[in-house]
């Protein structure tokens, strides 16, 4: 069943003009579950840019998020200015991704996988160490949700429903710019990195300076999200760094599916959908995640749409 | 001094649990080529049945150790059977994704099954006591789980290098098609060495269970540890396993003394630094 | 003229046994060179040397007047050197259309932009380099839906879209049926006229490589056992005492 062009675009302004409306139909709780799908879109869309675009898998990107979230605390903790905060988180985090990929690059396939699992458990273990910066365990509480200041005026966002807006517009901004990404020319050149790395390199590319390019970007999007959680969620702990975190872009982009442009962000309205239907039930939601993954592995590995992509692209 | 020899032999303790965790690991990576990320739930599974049989139901010690180690050997055999067969040939991702399903699962069975609280099985009572070592007290157990750590090493060393069996094993490892040229039943062989690699590691969780609490997040603390111990020693390399269980132990043990802070750090530190400089791991691997 | 590509005392061992053993190689411009020999001879690894996908124990390669023993492959591709595999490579996900594009993109240092979409980026070279191999009508297939012949010829458009001064084809009729070896080998002698491009085709295949090389270089155990016209070739004593045995 391929989708018409027309009706995607239809859709998508569907769509658009239903999360615009969201605090009035929605609800505090709605906005609250759509902004955790959004940040989850984000943190997949970036680590997506990885593995279904450049072939890597990394098992550490919640370490990115959480330096996002954490510089992002910090800074919104000492200065009230959400742009500086958010600015800084994504930039902070960006600057680790860089210094991490650099050393990743060099290493492919379960190597590569390892590295990273163990960059961002290393992250995980200075949070839940560094005590006077970190708060530790407990973290850091009561992060402010400072207004968003602006040379001709000064948006106050306290409210649940305002800070929904903030995050839905940087959202679109960010996952336009990542379209634009993937349908570049760069894009095309992750690619073929992924596709066959040694016929890259006869094409005349140095592929590990395309991982690396690829790398920071993911990690500035996982920089995003955290630096775009620290005034949602107002208290950051060191479970945003843990492997386990790590697992959830991964998760969201295998549901969606990874050969997709939109498969991250439709896995993570699922795997959060899920997650939300499941927990109404029973506490269990892991089982039945668990299965879920487990039958996309074995059935479909394209996910949810790879199923419309064979069709699209056809014979 | 004396203490640090003493503290030597409380993380070659540890490294003993390390050891029986990894090697099982290996075992599946170095022969089947699946990194298999449910391994510390089988671990898990291991201690939770052995706490059952031994500590609720009040079975003899040995029985207890021994059922659960059959019993998650035989789940080892339904999962090698049933989904890692149709996995070989995947990429990666798929792989450490569908042994990640596997960890999403088994974490709430256990938790459906036994409730989500930690449990301190009593001690068995002719391991229980100390002797003086080094100046201080050093539980008897601990002599035990170093002596069945060593047994098991040479035993693997024996089973793999000296029989038959062992050597139709590295026959067919990470090579099918020259296992089935050779007239080897290679799919009922991978799921033997899986059937293997899981009791193994169930039996180092069913050991552990008089000395640390049995809880439903045991799994997944455990396979970071197996991962960096493999990695360490040399992915599918048993005798790195054993080797990287020995520095991850003594590395724990040690930094916990002298640099409390940098405890939960240096493991990864180390695992990093094996990756970048020797990927291949201390003794070479694959 | 100075040869295009020249290589002095290339020397690489595995595990004590050297796999190219003090080859000295001169390559001049525009003349089609063959590169045979026996299984194990050493051609594959050579050619990895030549073109960067293997370094050298000891030894030179000269590349257009520079020295290039120890660039990386990429770096070689940018100054016109290139190859194409025994196994074919191509990225199988890409099409057609995008295999080559990559190519041209790349030629054109293009791949750092990240805002404009790359599918009307360089359309007429892509376009061109389809047409001389005749892969144009399926370019919108994704690679991995491709005949085996169909990718070799694919393979060899993506080659020459990196616009190379001299260009190695390791094996390129290998699996391919009678009648597209045929075409492969009209369309190698009419590429070579067409563009200004040194081919140096490393083959199994000893009646294509006499039909259609200038010259031949022969290997045996690493090292090169004779060079000369087809004929000379032919005739020469050595070359039948090593392939008695072998299908000629």
């Amino acid at each position: 069943m391929a989708i018409p062009h027309n009706l995607l675009r239809g859709g998508v302004i569907l769509l658009l003009l239903a999360l615009a409306v969201a605090p009035f139909w929605a609800g505090n709780f709605g906005i609250y579950l759509i902004m955790q799908v959004m940040l989850l879109s984000l943190f997949a869309l970036g680590f997506n840019l990885l593995l279904g675009y450049t072939g890597l898998l990394s098992f550490g990107q919640a370490g990115f998020f959480a330096v996002g979230a954490y510089v992002a605390a910090l800074i919104l903790l000492e200065v009230p200015s959400l742009l500086l905060g958010i600015v800084g988180g994504v930039l902070a985090a960006g600057l680790v991704a860089l210094i991490l990929g650099y050393l990743s690059v060099r290493l492919t396939e379960i190597y590569f996988t390892m590295l990273t699992l163990s960059f961002g458990m290393m992250i995980f273990s200075i949070v839940t160490r560094w005590r006077a910066v970190t708060g530790g365990d407990d973290g850091l509480t009561g992060v402010p949700r400072a207004s968003l200041e602006l040379p001709f005026l000064s948006i106050d966002l306290s409210a649940l429903s305002s800070y929904y807006y903030f995050v839905l517009v940087v959202t679109i901004l960010a996952v336009w710019l990542m379209h634009r990404i993937v349908n570049s020319p760069f894009g095309l050149t992750l690619q073929a990195v992924r596709d066959s790395a040694v016929r890259a390199g006869f094409v005349g590319l140095p592929i590990r300076r395309y991982r690396l390019w690829s790398f920071v970007i993911a990690g500035l999007y996982a920089g995003l999200a955290g630096a775009l959680l620290a005034p949602m969620e107002r208290t950051i702990t060191p479970i945003y760094s843990h492997w386990i975190y790590s697992s959830e872009p991964v998760l969201a982009s295998l549901i969606g599916g990874i050969y997709a442009f939109a498969g991250p962000i439709v896995g993570s309205v699922l795997f959060i959908g899920i997650k939300e239907v499941v927990v109404r039930s029973t506490e269990y939601w892991m089982l039945v995640m668990g299965i879920i993954v487990i039958a996309l592995v074995l059935g479909f590995r394209g996910g949810v749409l790879g199923r419309f992509q064979a069709q699209q692209k056809g014979d | 001094m004396e203490i640090y020899l003493y503290q030597g032999l409380i993380g070659l303790t540890y490294s003993m649990y390390l050891w029986l965790l990894a090697a099982g690991l290996s075992i599946a990576f170095g022969v089947l080529g699946i990194l298999n990320f449910s391994h510390g739930a089988l671990f898990m599974i291991g201690a939770y049945l052995a706490f059952t049989f031994y500590g609720m139901l009040g079975l003899n010690f040995w029985l207890a150790v021994l059922l659960s180690a059959l019993s998650v050997a035989l789940l080892g055999a339904v999962l090698e059977r049933f989904f890692l067969r149709h996995i070989y040939t995947l990429d990666l991702p798929f792989q450490l994704l569908l042994t990640f399903g596997f960890v999403l699962i088994f974490d709430d069975l256990v938790k459906m099954a036994w409730g989500g609280m930690f449990m301190i099985p009593p001690m068995p009572p002719f391991l229980t006591g100390s002797v003086p070592l080094f100046g201080r007290p050093f539980p008897i157990y601990n002599l035990f789980i170093l002596f069945v750590g060593v047994a098991v090493a040479v035993g693997i060393w024996l089973l793999f290098d000296r029989t038959w069996w062992g050597r139709k094993v590295r026959a067919a490892a990470w090579n099918r098609e020259m296992g089935s040229m050779l007239g080897l039943n290679v799919p009922r062989l991978y799921m033997v060495v899986f059937m293997f690699a899981a009791g193994l590691a169930a039996l180092g969780g069913a050991l552990s269970i008089p000395m640390r609490p049995v809880t439903p997040g045991l799994g997944t603390a455990m396979i970071i540890q197996a991962f960096i111990v493999a990695v360490i020693g040399g992915l599918g390399n048993l005798r790195g396993a054993f080797v990287g269980a020995i520095v991850v132990g003594m590395l724990t043990v040690y930094s916990t003394m002298l640099f409390p802070l940098f405890e939960l750090f240096l493991p990864y530190v180390v695992m990093a630094a094996v990756l970048l400089l020797r990927p291949q791991g201390l003794l070479g691997g694959r | 003229m100075a040869p295009l590509l020249s290589a002095r005392g290339l020397v690489k061992t595995f595990s004590g046994m050297a796999a190219t053993d003090h080859v000295d190689l001169d390559i001049p411009a525009n003349r089609i060179r063959g590169i045979i020999g026996p299984n194990g001879a050493g051609k594959t690894t050579l050619v990895h040397l030549l073109t960067g996908h293997l370094l050298p124990d000891t030894g030179s390669i000269t590349f257009d007047g520079q020295d290039i023993t120890q660039l990386p492959s990429h770096e070689r591709v940018v100054r016109g050197l290139c190859r194409t595999f025994q196994v074919v490579d191509v990225f199988e996900r890409l099409t057609v259309f995008q295999n080559v594009q990559i190519a041209c993109i790349t030629r054109q240092r293009r791949n750092l932009r990240f805002l404009t979409p790359s599918a009307r980026e360089a359309r007429e070279e892509v376009e061109r380099a389809l047409n001389e191999v005749g892969m144009w009508e399926f370019r919108h297939r994704r690679a991995e839906q491709l005949s085996h012949g169909q990718q070799r010829r694919l393979d060899l458009a993506v080659t020459l879209a990196t616009e190379p001064r001299l260009c190695f084809l390791d094996e390129p009729t290998s699996g391919v049926s009678p009648r597209e070896r045929d075409q492969m080998l009209e369309l190698i002698r009419s590429l070579a006229a067409a563009r200004r491009t040194t081919f140096v085709i490393i083959e199994h295949d000893m009646q294509l490589v006499f039909q259609l090389c200038d010259e031949v270089t022969v290997m045996h155990r690493g090292a090169v056992l004779a060079e000369g016209t087809p004929k000379e070739i032919q005739a020469n004593e050595a070359v039948r005492e090593v392939y008695l045995g072998e299908e000629v």
